[in-house]
């Protein structure tokens, strides 16, 4: 037989034999093989390995969780949000542990990281979060107190007591406590298990290495109700798995030897279960060794299901009350088992006073937490009942039209402050136009804060922190937001409760919540791609669109009502239409002209309202929706900003707007290094992007009108402004060495072309080279022959070229994204950003090089300046923060670099490292921000004016 | 760098079904740099909350590279089944030169909690590509079956649909095929102890 034939002869038994009850397979491979031994150990050995969990997540997960351990141990010596990390102290299944300072409260804590497998299981993180927070209510002198769950670059760790001393488990490496000592101990032990038990906080994984001894004798329990957190609802299955085999299974567990009964079959686990732990812990300080410990972890669990500990280990000193509370704690029967760790704490107590020295300084037993705990909890479920209670549609109509002033006070220290100039609206009105949702800035933080009309109080949602495109759900109850940080939808029931995940997506522009529970939302990328994600959660699936064109972008506005078409806007450079999107057919059909910025609703009144730049128009609609007369403008004055307008529309007629007056547009400043401002004069405006003569005396911006765009030129001393060029659109401008020219980019087609012009506007318009993909103009070298561009490639990352004697070619041109480039003033090196690794970093090398590159940014850093002296090299230092940073710098006669420090004490100096004629004053773009308090419009029955605008007879 | 047009790439994967090798050589290094290019991102921005798919990263490139312009789903076929085989390189080198840093580099990490069992749920991707290999060896098509499922993320469908063989085909592949690595690398295993 050849080697394929008998490779198909073990396949076919091998699937004949599996597709067999267990039972018979022994005498079906007898027959099958007929004799032939070796056939059947080939078969037996395959069947011995079936249904094992090696593949089970894909390489790629695998590849992520090997490493994702090498990525967190690179936190020792930076600083994670308020925390310089100080050492790694520990490494163990349940995650790294760190030692840190916390600079805000100048104390030492442990940082514990969560191991990647509760880190990105959202069930498991969704538990933890709620252990979490019963947690941290809980304080206990014996209880190593946790401080909070928070997250840095995607990684979830908890900040915890740090607790000196060393563990239980090490003190009894050195032997049996004694008696006194190990009654003392377990005391506290019970103590701690006690307030634990008291608030309904089971441990689950008690054991000695779990127990602290500080120097001064205090015991701290640690990691308290974690491991429930950690481990997988179904125990039994896993520990089925982990006893035949130790080597296919990746979940956490107890730990055996100190694994209850019915732990170790897999059932349910209360603070029985601690009990029987606590009594193990007991046993092992009077005696030295665990009453159940095998050689394998099967043989443990054998012994604790069915073996007696060895009474007589015990030291003939133990006292008689310990005994007996030992005897208790270990039955294996849960109903005849101590049922209350109290009561060994009395006997315990009992028993050190009949012994010798008695302690007096025990602290106090019971803390408010227990009652705290409960108070919140019944509080949660009253506004609940209350939201459930009183949900109810608002119909349209039945009042007076009343326009209102909106202040929204946030109990922040100074006046919130809206999310402008951002890519999404900032804020939203529920549909049955009960409550607001916004974005704001309070506090330091940037976070949705939520509204109630039929209160004043304006209160922060938490889990909202940097949340983006708030939207409702159709019954107003949850809020969908996304988060740029973990780039995940999530949603938040307006009543409370943790966010909850409900898929990753690119930066979502906008999003429509549906009735039947579908959330369709429109990602960022150029075109505009639409997906739809359930309610509940879940995968997102791509929207086809079969008829759209390579030139066009696709933006949505709305469902349609009655089905699940979409009202989408089509944006294209010459023109804009409002469709409906079949999604039966994937195709669209033109409703009307018109509707660029983004908001766009259907209403009960039977009209389609729309937005162009900071006009709402209302188009009244026949019964098939279609239009039927035309548009007419009902509202002026609303914020807009490109494609955005600042309002909101309930279904009931209530509509929302920041009025433009409110806004400040962005403008242009210098700062110094002591962050003073000083406004300069005519650079108020619609900036876009600015880049500063080389004498510092004009400055040449972008300035947005309508749907274009132009480069002017600013004289910043007398406030004076020119066009560069008129009959194109011109776009982020940069200066040649000598202050001769401009260079800039403008678009003919889908092309980019990089071109230039004399900076006094005399001369023509010069192309220099025309660029496939989005392309920034970024430096002239100082001897001007030539010229450094980015250009972003079919990739997805961003490359830099360089264009001299006519000729493009590229510079850096890695896998990553390179950006941000710069020439040192003499022209020998250039710096640059580039995001190795996925995480930007500032580096230098020679020009036009070969050389070696030296990275210059100790954490993250971008769009690196060097200083016109040529010494110093200021850049954007990390997120979230971003301060600015600056480095002394020497490439004579080789590259050095001093320690990254702040360019200035002052802590608002963040963002995009301005240009600075002599490194010590910075023209800097401030972004459109709202003036005063936060303050919307509020218009009420607005629907009652509707018709008499946009009668349905005209036609 | 060159910049390479949707087109060009539509016209190399259309070269490469007929048969034309010399497509496949301008391919490669393509679709590798953009998938190595994905995947370290994922894992090292994006690893927290989320098991990581392979599909949905070479369906990414995939986009970035061919665009959504009809494709024949002959020619999508092939993308697929390429891009599973570079994943696999680009995993198994990850991993290896991992290997290679962990030996090197100083014991840093400290027991933390010794009686604490962590399954690791790793398998090793290095042995488990040699192991493949060794299975490519009796049986081509299993060894592909696991490229596409376990390295390209590919569901039973749509590995039956590149391998053209039905469902059913490649559910008993991927069945006896993790049975056959599971005992290989138990072995491997127990030659080292």
């Amino acid at each position: 037989m050849s080697d394929a034939d008998r490779w198909a002869t073990v396949e076919r038994i091998y699937h004949d034999a599996i597709d067999r009850p267990s039972s018979e397979r022994a005498q079906f491979l007898q027959s099958a093989c007929a004799g032939d031994d070796e056939l059947r150990n080939e078969v037996e050995s395959l069947l011995a390995n079936d249904a094992g969990s090696l593949l089970d997540r894909s390489a790629l997960d695998v590849a992520a969780r090997g490493m994702a351990l090498q990525v967190t141990q690179s936190w020792v010596g930076r600083t994670i949000h308020n925390y310089d990390v100080l050492a790694l102290v520990g490494v163990g299944g349940m995650g790294e542990v760190y030692r840190a300072r916390d600079r805000s409260l100048g104390r030492e804590v442990a940082l514990k990281l969560l191991p990647t497998e509760v880190a990105t299981d959202p069930e498991r993180l969704r538990r933890l979060e709620r252990e979490a927070r019963m947690l941290a209510a809980l304080n206990h002198p014996n209880i190593a107190t946790l401080y909070g769950l928070e997250q840095h670059d995607g990684q979830r760790f908890l900040v915890m007591e740090l607790v000196s001393g060393r563990t239980l488990a090490e003190r009894l490496r050195h032997g049996p406590l004694s008696t006194s000592e190990a009654l003392d101990v377990c005391r506290q032990i019970a103590e701690g298990l006690e307030a634990a038990h008291d608030a309904g906080i089971v441990h689950r994984d008690l054991k000695p290495a779990n127990v602290k001894i500080r120097p001064d004798g205090r015991v701290k329990l640690l990691d308290f109700g974690l491991a429930k957190a950690f481990d997988t609802s179904d125990g039994g299955r896993e520990l089925t798995r982990a006893a035949s085999d130790a080597t296919v299974d990746g979940m956490v567990l107890g730990t055996p030897a100190y694994m209850s009964p019915e732990q170790a079959r897999g059932q349910q686990v209360d603070r029985r279960s601690d009990i029987w732990a606590f009594g193990c812990c007991l046993y092992e300080c009077l005696s030295g060794r665990s009453p159940f410990k095998g050689e394998t972890i099967t043989d443990t669990l054998a012994a604790v299901l069915d073996k007696d500990p060895d009474w007589a280990a015990l030291g003939h000193d133990v006292p008689d009350n310990a005994t007996r509370v030992l005897r208790r704690c270990l039955t294996r029967d849960v109903r005849r088992r101590l049922q209350h760790v109290g009561d060994a704490r009395l006997e315990l107590e009992d028993t050190e006073a009949d012994t010798r020295d008695h302690r007096r300084d025990r602290p106090p037993l019971r803390t408010p937490s227990t009652l705290a705990i409960a108070g919140i909890l019944i509080a949660t479920s009253a506004s609940l009942a209350f939201w459930l209670g009183t949900r109810r549609a608002t119909s349209a109509g039945g009042g007076a039209v009343a326009r209102v002033s909106l202040k929204l006070d946030g109990k922040t220290n100074g006046d919130l402050q809206l999310s402008l100039g951002t890519f999404f609206t900032p804020f939203a009105i529920s549909p049955d136009g009960r409550r607001i949702v916004l974005r704001a800035r309070g506090d330091g933080k940037s976070q949705l804060f939520l509204r109630e009309l039929s209160g004043f109080e304006t209160r922060p949602l938490p889990g909202t922190d940097a949340a983006t495109t708030p939207f409702f759900s159709p019954d107003g109850q949850w809020v969908g937001f996304w988060r740029a940080e973990d780039r995940i939808l999530w949603k938040v029931s307006v009543a409370g409760g943790s966010p909850i995940e409900l898929a990753r997506t690119d930066t979502p522009i906008a999003a429509v919540w549906g009735t039947d529970d579908e959330i369709v939302i429109q990602t960022g990328d150029p075109t505009g791609e639409l997906w739809s994600i359930p309610a509940g959660g879940g995968q997102p699936k791509r929207i086809t669109i079969f008829d759209r064109s390579k030139s066009e972008s696709i933006s949505l506005r709305a469902r349609v009502p009655g089905g699940t078409d979409l009202l989408v806007a089509s944006l294209r450079p010459e023109e804009i239409w409002l469709e409906v999107l079949s999604r039966q057919t994937g195709k669209r059909r033109h409703l009307l002209r018109g509707g660029g910025n983004v908001l766009a609703s259907y209403t009960s009144t039977r009209h389609l309202v729309y937005s162009d730049a900071d006009v709402l128009y209302a188009v009244p609609l026949d019964q098939r929706f279609e239009p039927a007369g035309k548009p007419v403008p009902v509202m002026t004055g609303i914020d807009h900003y490109f494609r955005h307008v600042n309002a909101t529309l309930s279904n009931g007629g209530t509509i929302v707007y920041l009025p433009a007056d409110r806004v400040r547009e962005s403008r242009l400043v210098w700062e110094d290094r002591g962050g003073d401002v000083t406004p300069v004069s005519g650079g108020n405006g619609p900036i876009v992007s600015v880049a500063l003569s080389p004498n510092g005396l004009e400055a040449a911006a972008a300035i947005v009108e309508g749907h274009r765009q132009h480069v002017w030129i600013l004289d910043l001393e007398r406030g004076a402004r020119r066009m560069l060029e008129s009959n194109d659109d011109t776009a982020q401008p940069i200066w040649s060495r000598d202050g001769e020219f401009i260079t800039f980019v403008t678009e003919r087609g889908s092309d980019q072309i990089i071109c230039r012009r004399r900076a006094d506007g005399t001369g023509p318009v010069e192309v220099l080279v025309p660029v496939r993909g989005f392309t920034t103009p970024l430096d002239w070298s100082p001897d001007g022959r030539t010229l450094l561009f980015s250009e972003y490639t079919s990739r997805g990352d961003s490359d830099i070229w360089s264009y001299a004697g006519g000729k493009a070619t590229p510079l850096v041109a890695g896998p990553f994204s390179e950006d941000s480039a710069r020439f040192s003033p003499d022209g020998r090196f250039i710096v640059f950003a580039a995001d190795v690794g996925g995480v930007d970093h500032v580096y230098i090398q020679p020009f036009p090089g070969p050389g070696p590159r030296v990275a210059i940014s100790a954490d993250e850093g971008g769009s690196p300046r060097w200083s016109f002296d040529g010494r110093q090299i200021f850049y954007e230092g990390n997120a979230p923060s971003r301060r600015r940073m600056v480095v002394d710098v020497t490439t004579d006669p080789v590259v050095r670099v001093s320690a990254p420090r702040p360019l200035a004490e002052r802590r608002d100096l963040v963002g995009r490292m301005p240009d600075s004629p002599d490194g010590r004053r910075f023209l800097s773009l401030r972004a459109r921000a709202q003036e005063g308090p936060l303050e919307l419009r509020v218009v009420l029955n607005w629907f009652e004016e509707l018709e008499r605008l946009a009668p349905h007879s005209q036609h | 760098m060159v910049t390479v047009s949707p087109d060009e790439v539509t016209g190399w994967l259309r070269a490469w079904s007929r048969g034309d090798e010399s497509a496949l050589e301008k391919l490669t290094p393509l679709v590798y740099a953009e998938l190595r290019r994905r995947a370290r991102r994922l894992v090292i921005r994006e690893r927290a909350g989320h098991s990581l798919q392979p599909t949905a990263l070479i369906h990414e490139a995939y986009l970035r590279l061919v665009g959504s312009a009809p494709v024949d789903w002959r020619d999508r076929r092939h993308f697929y089944a390429l891009a599973a085989r570079l994943m696999r390189q680009i995993l198994v080198d990850h991993a290896r030169s991992r290997g290679r840093q962990k030996r090197g580099g100083a014991a840093m990490l400290v027991p933390f909690d010794e009686t604490a069992i962590a399954f690791s749920e790793r398998p090793d991707l290095v042995r488990l590509d040699d192991a493949l290999q060794a299975l490519a060896e009796t049986d081509m098509r299993k060894s592909r079956v696991v490229e596409l499922r376990f390295f390209g993320g590919l569901s039973v469908e749509e590995a039956a649909n590149v391998l053209e063989v039905s469902p059913q085909t490649v559910l008993r592949d991927w069945r006896l095929a993790k049975a056959w690595l599971q005992r290989e690398m138990r072995r491997g295993e127990s030659v080292r102890r």
